[in-house]
């Protein structure tokens, strides 16, 4: 069940947004005929495939594919020489800047291997036995080198180094010595030191979280087709086709212009699919072939090449008075960035404090690498890590000061008017809102019974918009196309569709929303961050309401009258001119005589969207702990959020619960478990477990709505912050079922059986 | 005059340490162009690297936002996102 508080008057008198249509993508979902990345197929085409370093940290010394080339049914290969030299270079790609010679190293590996799975040289073949065939004749020599995967390891002076080029930034003093360290990260505000001899209770503390899996269901995919006349073709499962044009064309050395991406739909991202691992390579093997290549990842390949994001360690050290004020702070994170820099390291500063109003703090941050795959993006990229660290530190403090962990948060919350701890003053925030709701709810108040604890924790992400283009074109008969150039990950054809119909004044069933290759509608950034409802959403809304003031036009021309004394209203035009007497004009009426009023009908609007509003949530969760086989069982769990407005309630639902249900799994089970050899031991979903409906209970949900000024119908990006609070609610909760603080994750069968032991 | 305080990245890497600045510049294309003639290799940093909040409001790659002599303005670590 789930509660929608608060829904404020907009004054806007919406039909549409709000409701709970159902998606135009579902039926060929659920029936099995939506087409997937590796759904996709081409006549003639090659099967591709990749050899994968079996040592986490060595240098190449030669690759001999002379014997593999001489394998009947062989049709290319190519290694990172295929690739043009590339300068150490940060170039835009789908939502930021990113160092292109680092991508073009992680897709095929120049020089040294980093990581046990780091990509070597690819074959395509004419059939897959044919492929595996040749792979196993690449002759490789290697000098193997030390290898190092913990963090803190990888940090110590003594560590084996990853590039010997690489000196830490972000000190006071030039370091004399390479380091795995690359950068240092600080924000500070006030008197550390004061503040600390402040504080009546000072709580310290370490912990840890694994390396874990975005666990996306479907493996990366992609068909490449390169043309004799140097026209490129890609069919890919991605957060952004953009994204793959940009890189396949920079990598390859092309024109983007002669690269086209069509986006398969895609199972589950996360963040996952923000970057490219196969698309340049199939290209490259196209190219030489002669013929298209599909590759797809084997899940081995997925766990041990792509994703994942950073294991890290966190440090806090937390000082209050007596009366519930926090008035000192000094956080450490320590982020595994993997292979690469480029850990989330600083979103995890930022994001650490951003809860409470604390007037003196330090927060410091590392990005390190190390040798296993390059990090990537996951929900709320860094602030999960960071908010199990301070909200388990947050919730011991409480218990120290004898005080109501809710009431403790209040006291300290941030509200408007009130300085971000990473800068910015908040507006237009619902954080106390929604831990008031979750004091209010039922479940704050169910008693608990031996074995059981309670557990709450709150968090924050900042939600973006940025660059997106969309199109409304009306059809003859009166209907409406949507096109947009976002992948649906969580729903946004419906909340474009919606959005549109709401403007038009259309049943939302008349409005087909349309995800378009990289060819047929101007640059989106990818879908990620939060931000395709709120930015592609503006631009859908501006583009309908352009296609309305047309449509007011025509029929404005229709009756020969001023376009002022013409009203759009329900999907018709109104003659606010009672004297002319003129009946209404539907738009499909006015669709029908389009040729003759000025051609087709539609509007492209492509902007740079501003004014997304950051969200918070409240999460609380129960558990029961079976004291002699340490298994933890989640009984409740209720997440409270603030979404600005829910353009679909349901879909908003859904990413609260499935952001919730990931951040249960990071809490409970979910784990890179490395061998001494820094090989992975658990690359498959058997072995690296991840939770499944049978494991959790309904996760209710209440959606709090403050809506956003900024946007036309008040939305805030949704899809970040449920999974930040998860892994200090159940831990949280988990340490009150068995008294013993849990620091570190996953809190696995073992790791609570030797708590337990410790009383 | 806006004045304009770096939190987090490494804009001091390119300033000597200094983290805070005023500058006279009436929208944030002009005020990164004055930062980067004041701190050579600031403005190619900002543009890769960095969001701009201003009054509370965070932006990426928009040049032509006004700013006003009061606003409050903050150099933050790009966001991306999952």
């Amino acid at each position: 069940m789930t509660d929608v508080l608060d829904r404020p008057e907009t004054g806007l008198n919406l039909k549409v947004v709000g409701t709970r249509p159902d998606r135009p993508d579902g039926v060929d979902k659920v029936t099995g005929r939506a087409t997937y990345g590796a759904d996709f197929s081409m006549a003639g085409q090659l099967v591709g495939k990749i050899l994968r370093s079996p040592h986490p940290h060595a240098r190449i010394l030669s690759i001999d594919t002379r014997k593999a080339r001489a394998l009947p049914g062989v049709k290319a290969i190519v290694t990172g020489a295929d690739f043009p030299e590339q300068a150490s270079q940060e170039m835009e790609g789908g939502e930021g800047a990113a160092n292109i010679r680092d991508i073009a190293m992680n897709c095929l590996a120049r020089d040294k291997v980093l990581y046990d799975g780091h990509a070597l040289a690819a074959v395509a073949a004419t059939s897959s036995s044919i492929a595996d065939a040749a792979l196993a004749l690449i002759d490789i020599r290697y000098e193997v080198l030390p290898h190092v995967t913990e963090v803190e390891a990888a940090m110590a002076a003594d560590a084996p180094i990853l590039d010997e080029s690489r000196f830490t930034t972000g000190l006071e003093a030039k370091p004399d010595k390479p380091s795995n360290i690359v950068s240092r990260m600080q924000l500070k505000r006030g008197d550390l030191a004061e503040g600390f001899a402040a504080a009546d209770v000072i709580v310290e503390g370490r912990y840890t979280t694994p390396a874990v899996h975005q666990g996306y269901i479907e493996p990366h995919a992609c068909v490449a087709s390169w043309s004799a006349d140097g026209q490129c073709q890609v069919w890919a499962s991605s957060q952004g086709q953009f994204m793959i044009r940009t890189y396949c064309a920079k990598i390859l050395g092309v024109e983007a212009s002669d690269i086209r991406v069509t986006p398969a739909e895609i199972g589950g991202g996360f963040g996952g699919k923000t970057t490219v691992y196969l698309e340049p390579v199939a290209l490259a093997l196209s190219r030489q072939a002669g013929a298209p290549v599909k590759m797809v990842m084997t899940r081995d390949e997925v766990f041990r090449a792509t994703g994942p994001t950073s294991g890290a360690v966190i440090e806090v050290k937390l000082g209050a008075k007596s009366d519930g004020t926090i008035v000192a702070a000094d956080v450490v994170l320590k982020y595994q960035a993997g292979a690469f820099p480029g850990s989330p390291v600083a979103p995890g500063c930022m994001t650490a404090l951003a809860c409470y109003d604390v007037p003196n703090f330090l927060i410091t941050g590392y990005d390190v690498v190390n040798n296993t795959p390059k990090v990537a993006a996951y929900r709320a990229p860094g602030a999960p890590i960071s908010a199990f660290g301070v909200e388990s530190a947050v919730d011991e403090l409480a218990g120290k000061l004898g005080m109501d962990p809710i009431a403790f948060r209040l006291k300290n919350a941030v509200r408007d008017g009130v300085k971000a701890a990473y800068g910015p003053t908040y507006k237009n925030i619902g954080y106390v809102e929604t831990l008031e709701a979750i004091a209010d709810h039922p479940h704050y108040r169910v008693p608990l019974g031996p074995n059981q604890g309670r557990g709450l924790a709150v968090g924050f992400w900042f939600n973006v918009g940025g660059e997106s283009t969309a199109a409304v074109n009306i059809v003859d008969d009166g209907s409406a196309v949507v096109i947009s150039g976002n992948p649906d990950i969580g729903g946004s054809r419906a909340s474009m569709a919606m959005m549109a119909a709401e403007v038009l004044g259309l049943p939302v069933e008349r409005v087909r929303p349309i995800v378009a290759d990289t060819a047929s509608i101007g640059f989106s950034m990818l879908t990620g961050g939060s931000r395709t409802t709120f930015a592609t959403g503006m631009a859908v809304t501006q583009a309908a309401q352009k296609v309305v003031e047309d449509l007011k036009r025509r029929a404005a021309e229709i009756w020969d009258v001023g376009i002022d004394q013409v009203e759009w209203a329900n999907g018709s035009a109104l003659c606010l001119d009672a004297a002319r007497n003129k009946p209404d004009l539907t738009l499909a009426a006015i669709a029908a005589q389009s040729g003759k009023t000025g051609g087709p009908i539609g509007a492209t609007v492509a902007l740079n969207a501003q004014g997304a509003g950051p969200g918070f949530g409240a999460h609380l969760c129960d558990v029961e702990v079976d004291p002699e086989t340490g298994r933890v069982t989640v009984l409740r769990y209720t997440a409270a959020q603030d979404v600005g407005r829910a353009i679909h309630p349901a879909y908003v639902e859904g990413q609260v619960q499935g952001g919730a249900a990931q951040g249960i799994g990071w809490a409970l089970n979910e784990e890179y478990v490395f061998d001494a050899g820094g090989r992975m031991e658990n690359a498959g979903f058997l072995d690296y477990r991840m939770p499944v409906a049978s494991d959790l209970p309904m996760i209710d949900t209440v959606l709090v709505e403050v809506p956003n000024p900024r946007h036309p119908f008040g939305a805030k990006g949704v899809g970040e912050v449920p999974i930040v609070p998860p892994l200090a609610a159940v831990a949280n909760a988990v340490s009150a079922a068995i008294g013993v603080r849990m620091h570190d994750l996953p809190l696995s069968p073992p790791r609570i059986r030797a708590a337990v032991d410790t009383l | 005059m806006p004045r304009v305080v770096a939190a987090g990245g490494e804009c001091q890497r390119f300033t000597g340490g200094a983290t805070t600045f005023d500058v006279e510049a009436a929208t944030v294309r002009r005020l990164i162009d004055k930062l980067d003639a004041r701190y050579p290799g600031l403005g190619e940093y900002i543009d890769k690297r960095m969001a701009i909040s201003i009054d509370g409001e965070i932006h990426q790659d928009v040049g032509a936002v006004a700013l006003t002599p009061t606003s409050e303005i903050y150099l933050i670590p790009r966001i991306g996102g999952g």
